[in-house]
């Protein structure tokens, strides 16, 4: 039985890419939510994106693709992403795979090297 | 008796083939000003998130000129005070027109999406132009302004040529 997590329950008007530049920021939501969630259901959470007034690309790459740079496994997060729910921006969802999809590209070339 | 037969039967098939054509006449006009319109909210967007930038880069410019003048220390003890109070009105600000712009371009996402819905065929969601805006925003904001302003407008340029439309700029 996985968790759902909405956005909304939290914030309206999700922030920017790290604490230090203002409140809801991406960081704080990863570390603060997303993370003590996937923790305590071994990665079984449902993301509910719905009801915010609108997402910034820094947000959504610190919060999902943040999760490849915190150490979680390529599965964990994938199975994150294959669980988010946005009926109102469908969308949203292509975004958040094409960050993930770049970090995973990013750590492949950084092995390379 | 059989002429008044055909006469009436071309009659009724000349109706209905008529009722047919104006039909199909009227979807398309209907499709062709609902594209339009979109596509013009889809500029006005774009031209008022570039006006936001550019606003933001101007306020920018003001608040370095200040911090310039903290570093070779050509400011007094109540004009530091003065400026760090504007450093946190600039932080509310900034925050706040982040938020009107990010919003601004959600507005933008949908119309996107609308016009894919009115012809599948014509026009994918352009999801990778539209990422890159999103991104351009977040330089704009959290990285340089200046280069975030830059970004915007190479990025809408390249969403106005996904719908084969002329750039703004």
């Amino acid at each position: 039985m996985s968790q759902t997590i909405r956005v909304r329950d939290y914030t309206l008007f999700p922030g920017p890419r790290y604490i230090r530049l203002g409140p809801f920021s991406g960081e704080w939501f990863r570390k603060e939510v997303l993370e003590p969630e996937i923790k305590h259901h071994q990665g079984a959470i449902e993301v509910d994106l719905d009801g915010a007034l609108g997402y910034g690309s820094s947000f959504l790459d610190e919060s999902f693709a943040g999760l490849l740079r915190a150490g979680y496994s390529v599965d964990i997060v994938n199975s994150i992403v294959s669980n988010l729910v946005s009926k109102e921006d469908p969308t949203l969802l292509d975004e958040i795979k094409i960050y993930v999809e770049e970090e995973l590209v990013r750590q492949r070339n950084l092995k390379r090297e | 008796m059989s002429e008044a037969i055909l006469f009436l039967l071309g009659t009724v098939v000349g109706g209905f083939v008529s009722y047919y054509v104006r039909l199909l006449v009227s979807e398309k006009k209907q499709k062709t000003d609902n594209f339009n319109l979109l596509i013009s909210s889809i500029e006005d967007t774009i031209k008022t998130l570039l006006k936001d930038g550019s606003d933001f880069v101007s306020e920018y410019e003001k608040l370095l000129a200040d911090i310039k003048a903290i570093e070779n220390r050509n400011l007094g003890k109540d004009k530091i005070v003065k400026f760090l109070n504007k450093e946190k009105t600039i932080m509310t600000y900034r925050e706040s027109k982040r938020h009107l712009m990010i919003a601004r371009f959600g507005h933008l996402r949908r119309a996107c999406c609308s016009v894919h819905q009115i012809d599948k065929s014509i026009y994918p969601v352009p999801t990778d132009k539209l990422t890159n805006i999103n991104k351009a925003i977040a330089v704009l904001f959290e990285e340089s302004a200046t280069q975030g302003l830059a970004s915007l407008c190479k990025t809408t340029g390249e969403l106005f040529s996904h719908f084969e439309r002329r750039n703004l700029l």
